[in-house]
């Protein structure tokens, strides 16, 4: 355990995500303080003149004479919302869709890999086959086609990102548990007569733990991709709603007037990700060093 | 080998049904009477109980899929609810479309995330090395539809970004397979071919990103473990040189690794031209179906997401043939 910590604070990538990380949870906390901004703020009456203003450093559009010179990092909006205000809002809908989502792969995930990997023979074929189903439809699809059973809402999308999830998770997990189910404690448990359930929770579970973290936190920044893309296809929170992929889709048609209505969640996405991912690469570099990729 | 390939051809039958079945179980489980779904909103009841018997709605549910695997069988994945065409005429005139612009991803993914791959492996730790993972890990963090953006504002004005062809092209090229970038250039329609290039260059960049910093990451732990290996030293100390060595014994034997991540790519690729097609405005499957979507095109949506299952299945069963071609542990049974 000393070897893999003293592995994990020289793991410079591993801290970069993880502060790129925790700068967006402050930031989602207090977007609106920070900002100004939240949702219903802006005066239906003035949102003509605050339209589709560019970010206030380039500066190079006059603003009419009546409207008060403020300040707008990242412009504005077609609604005349501030951009930096709507994006920063935004990461408390893909910080916790992203996290609800993983948690259902996980929880899912989890106890299928176990049993398919444990138990193996006629059952794990079925329970690999049906995944090989589910992996078929591309992962967008298959999160489409659930938010169209289901009905359109926030729950729905959180749990359509988290389903379309789960054979990844108990794929990987079912790989590990084929190794860790042969170790000779395992066997020994085994011999001493301890049963099946006893030796899943006790002896394989806690030896799949690092592959679960990791796979988690990659899992989060993929959800938070797939939010982004169903938002974008209109598959996602209501019209209106500060959710970035929903925010670059409203703003797409005027992206020669306003490029940056487009670009800031655009990059906010890859940012949030970026996190997920530098952490997530890490954790599997420090956990199971013999898992490079 | 064939006993091989056999075997696998088997495997894919019951995921294959599978995929029919849920497929099948979509439209059914949708909320709604299935018959209005089908018939629209505006249907009345003399129209859903025509649409109940013609679509079989009022027989159990396995003699409904008993009969909808039949039609299948036949090539009829029933009618369009938009256009009121048959759905397969409709995906029969996109998916080509569709095919050219994730086929030229992959191209570009393979070749250039190779070749960065293969870069960064020769000098471990190197700026070059670190720049190129660098590049890698932002681009496997990027949503394919917020590129697709960005290329449009930086070069769009220089660059077509919607549409397969230039509108005044079109009368004296006048296609006549939905496989414009083949036909060019058999015809040697060498201006068309121009055209049709430059269409293809952003949705395909756009779309090769993911795949592309896979493929160089992979490319690169690959490299790294084969070339530590005994006989690259052997190689060198032969006298071969470095080019050599990589690209004739390294290259060959860290093949393997990168077709397998490019087989399971293609889901990605598939599910990606769903969000680029829709950036570009690019006339296949993928935007077919999102706009299917909008329009609660249940059969039009059906059809393209069995389409798209059945694609993925196939070229990963081409995948591991290949796969058992390059490394004969594989078809021989043996551990790898």
């Amino acid at each position: 355990m000393s070897r893999a910590l003293r592995r994990a604070a020289r793991h410079k990538g591993m801290w970069v995500g993880g502060v790129i990380v925790l700068v967006w949870v402050v930031l989602a906390l207090l977007a609106v303080p920070l900002t100004g901004w939240s949702p219903g703020t802006v005066d239906p009456d003035l949102a003509l003149d605050y339209q589709s203003l560019p970010p206030s450093w380039l500066r190079s559009v006059e603003l009419p004479p009546d409207v008060e010179p403020r300040r707008f990092l990242a412009g504005t909006d077609d609604g005349g919302n501030d951009v930096l205000g709507r994006v920063l809002y935004g990461a408390r809908y893909s910080l916790v869709i992203g996290f609800v989502a993983v948690a259902i792969s996980v929880a899912l995930g989890v106890p299928l890999g176990l049993v398919s990997g444990y138990y193996g023979g006629r059952l794990d074929g079925l329970i690999m086959r049906c995944l090989d189903v589910v992996m078929a439809f591309p992962t967008i699809l298959l999160a489409i086609g659930i938010v169209t059973v289901l009905g359109q809402s926030l729950t729905n999308l959180m749990i359509a990102v988290g389903l379309v999830g789960v054979p990844g998770v108990a794929r990987q997990l079912r790989a590990q548990v084929l190794v860790v189910r042969e170790l000779e404690y395992v066997q020994a448990a085994r011999a001493l007569g301890a049963g099946h359930l006893r030796v899943l929770g006790l002896h394989v579970l806690p030896n799949c733990l690092a592959p679960i973290i990791v796979l988690a936190t990659l899992g989060t920044a993929t959800a938070i991709l797939e939010t982004a893309g169903l938002g974008f296809v209109g598959l996602g929170p209501e019209p209106g709603t500060p959710e970035w992929g929903l925010m670059i889709s409203e703003s797409r048609n005027l992206i020669s007037r306003a490029p940056w209505a487009v670009i800031t969640p655009g990059a906010a996405i890859v940012l949030l990700v970026l996190g997920f991912n530098l952490v997530g690469d890490g954790l599997r570099d420090v956990l199971d060093p013999r898992g490079r990729a | 080998m064939n006993g091989y390939v056999l075997q696998r051809l088997l495997g894919a039958v019951p995921v294959l049904f599978g995929v029919t079945v849920l497929a099948f179980l979509f439209v059914r489980m949708i909320p709604g009477d299935p018959a209005r779904n089908i018939a629209g909103e505006r249907a009345n009841e003399e129209i859903l109980a025509q649409v109940r018997r013609v679509h079989g709605l009022d027989e159990p549910l396995p003699a409904q899929y008993a009969r909808f695997l039949g039609r299948i069988a036949q090539g009829d994945l029933g009618t369009s609810l938009q256009t009121n065409e048959p759905v397969t005429r409709e995906i029969a005139a996109r998916f080509p479309a569709t095919i050219e612009l994730t086929l030229c991803a992959v191209l570009l993914a393979t070749v250039i995330g190779v070749a960065l791959g293969i870069v960064a492996s020769l000098r471990p730790g190197s700026v070059l090395d670190l720049v190129t993972m660098g590049g890698a890990l932002v681009g496997v963090s990027l949503p394919v539809f917020c590129l697709g953006y960005v290329l449009i504002i930086a070069v769009g004005d220089h660059m077509p970004y919607a549409g397969r062809l230039d509108e005044g092209l079109r009368d004296g090229f006048a296609p006549r397979t939905p496989f414009y970038l083949v036909e060019a250039l058999v015809r040697g329609e060498w201006a068309a071919l121009r055209s049709v290039v430059a269409h293809l260059a952003l949705p395909a960049l756009a779309l090769s990103t993911v795949p592309l910093a896979v493929v160089a990451r992979i490319t690169r732990s690959s490299m790294l473990e084969v070339l530590s290996q005994d006989y690259v030293r052997t190689a060198r100390a032969k006298g071969l040189s470095r080019a050599a060595v990589v690209l004739r014994h390294a290259l060959r034997n860290a093949t393997i690794p990168i077709v397998t991540v490019l087989g399971v790519q293609t889901g990605y690729l598939l599910g990606g031209a769903v969000l680029t097609e829709t950036v570009f405005a690019w006339p296949g499957l993928g935007r077919f179906v999102v706009t299917a979507i909008g329009e609660r095109d249940y059969p039009a949506i059906q059809g393209g997401v069995l389409l798209f299952a059945t694609t993925f299945v196939l070229v990963n069963l081409l995948v591991d043939v290949l796969y058992a071609r390059l490394d004969p542990r594989v078809r021989l049974g043996g551990t790898s």
